[in-house]
């Protein structure tokens, strides 16, 4: 019951810090149409049929994009979003008064981006949306396909948020991050297909790509959006990453509390 | 024992010894003045008592709790003040500020307002309660850091020098609120200042840092400023234009 009161109070906090930013939440959504328009043009000069014959889909390349774009907007906040919760904390000098706190460093952290990752997964949903409305895209709506997107969705969001909890840890110990984010996410939508299918990788980095969960993820919500068939093992093993790696994620994150604790350079930034 | 307890704590960041070997209790129901020249490591003694820094030797019980074996335990017992006035949400208001940190000390909502509101008119804030922190002065902001302190009714409270950006006015009032604290809650208060009146006005105590170690403890009964400037001074002539902030420090670090 306390971890809850906890997890509503940071999303509280946060959507009433981020609506005070008016502009930039209209500016966000206003990306939308600009991101979608742009795939959409360069679909224009794909071969839609071969395009649809080679990746077992019944969608065309805008839909291939479209699927991938919502849910790399999820990764990016997802892998950014804890660290940068964090480094705005060192900064504005509340980290200190939130570890001084009796709640746990880990129930801060993971709740520290709840609000964020919220917002990126309606950020895509208006952006599947948009899509739909203003471009064509074509989504399977059968209750069971929407089921196994939005299982996947699930695994995704405790994947990313993993990988962005051991990030924020790094924040914790090294302060300045945004580069490693910005790394990891642009080698993850590089390697597992956000923008393109792996198979025009090279062989050594399709080998890479097929061992990431996150392409695993990025699959199964294509294959059960856009009509292909869904791959159980690699949704299984997607849940299973992300429930291995989540722990180690926050075990990292409370020792690299300890460790800034030992070294008196928690309140620094 | 209920109050705080620290035996031969050291504390060394690099090359320098921030801490060496400090004793000294705090019981309930006392107000002890932390005194000491600055980089004395006032601010590393207090923050390993409100567990943000660890010690590397010695220990410290809070209300019993030891800081190393439960943390958490020594938290829930404590107010802390440390840091200075950055340590708000500043886009958020005064009153949203204290409910989330109410919600961190594991209050419900309806606890968090009542309890939120009596402090907002405990430290003088109640007007200016739905205004951004951003639009506070630094006086006001120091309050507030003040009402998160005493949120959950802490047993014991740490404040480091809590009325360096206070009026006269607000200075005057912390120093009748934190001895009304001391003596209708048996709170235990230890608060590091560098205001040698302030110290003999509400204290019972008076513990003198320099370089790293306690050297002088005295009762404050009896003490006027003059004195303790003069004892002060003699106390703290052992540390050496050398010795540098153990904050700078660990900032470098």
């Amino acid at each position: 019951m306390s971890s809850l009161r906890v997890v509503a109070a940071f999303i509280r906090r946060d959507f009433r810090i981020h609506t005070s930013y008016r502009l930039s939440f209209v500016l966000q959504m206003s990306t939308i149409f600009f991101f979608l328009a742009l795939y959409y043009f360069l679909a224009q000069i794909v071969d839609q049929e071969e395009f649809a014959a080679s990746q077992d889909i019944s969608g065309s390349y805008f839909d291939f994009a479209a699927v991938g774009l919502a849910l790399l907007s999820i990764l990016q906040v997802g892998l950014s979003s804890f660290s940068q919760k964090m480094r705005e904390e060192q900064t504005t000098g509340t980290f200190e008064a939130l570890m001084a706190s009796p709640t746990s460093p880990s129930l801060v952290v993971l709740a520290s981006a709840l609000y964020d990752l919220l917002r990126s997964t309606v950020f895509a949903f208006v952006l599947l949306g948009t899509a739909v409305v203003l471009f064509g895209l074509q989504l399977d709506t059968d209750p069971a396909s929407l089921s196994v997107a939005a299982a996947a969705l699930v695994g995704c969001l405790a994947l990313f948020a993993s990988l962005g909890v051991a990030v924020a840890a790094c924040t914790v110990i090294f302060k300045q991050t945004a580069a490693l984010a910005g790394m990891v996410v642009s080698g993850l939508a590089l390697l597992s297909g956000v923008y393109f299918p792996t198979d025009v990788l090279p062989a050594a980095l399709q080998k890479v790509a097929e061992i990431l969960p996150f392409t695993w993820g990025l699959d199964v919500v294509r294959a059960a959006l856009l009509g292909g068939d869904v791959d159980h093992a690699q949704l299984a093993g997607l849940f299973g990453s992300a429930a291995v790696l989540l722990p180690i994620a926050v075990l990292g994150f409370t020792a690299a509390v300890r460790r800034a604790r030992q070294t008196g350079t928690l309140a620094q930034y | 024992m209920d109050g705080i307890s620290a035996r031969d704590v050291s504390k060394r960041f690099r090359s320098v010894q921030a801490l060496a070997g400090v004793s000294f209790d705090v019981e309930r129901g006392e107000i002890v003045s932390l005194l000491g020249p600055n980089g004395a490591g006032k601010s590393t003694l207090l923050r390993i008592l409100g567990t943000t820094i660890l010690p590397d030797t010695g220990t410290v019980t809070v209300a019993g709790h030891d800081v190393l074996q439960d943390a958490a335990g020594a938290r829930r017992s404590l107010g802390v003040m440390i840091g200075d006035e950055r340590s708000h949400y500043w886009r958020l208001s005064g009153r949203r500020n204290l409910a989330f940190f109410a919600a961190l000390a594991g209050m419900s909502r309806r606890e968090a307002v009542a309890r939120t509101q009596q402090l907002l008119e405990e430290v003088r804030l109640a007007e200016a309660a739905e205004r951004r922190v951003g639009e506070y002065s630094s006086g006001m902001r120091a309050r507030l850091a003040l009402a998160r302190a005493m949120l959950a009714d802490p047993p014991l409270l740490l404040l480091d020098e809590p009325t360096r950006n206070l009026d006269p006015l607000s200075a005057s009032h912390f120093r009748r609120s934190t001895s009304r604290l001391a003596r209708e809650n048996r709170a235990g208060i230890l608060f590091a200042t560098h205001n040698l009146h302030e110290a003999v006005a509400i204290s019972t105590r008076i513990l003198v840092l320099s370089a790293g170690r306690i050297v002088l403890e005295e009762s404050a009964q009896g003490m006027d400023a003059d004195r303790l400037e003069s004892v002060f001074l003699e106390a703290v002539q052992s540390q050496t234009d050398d010795d540098i902030p153990s904050d700078e420090v660990a900032m470098r670090a």
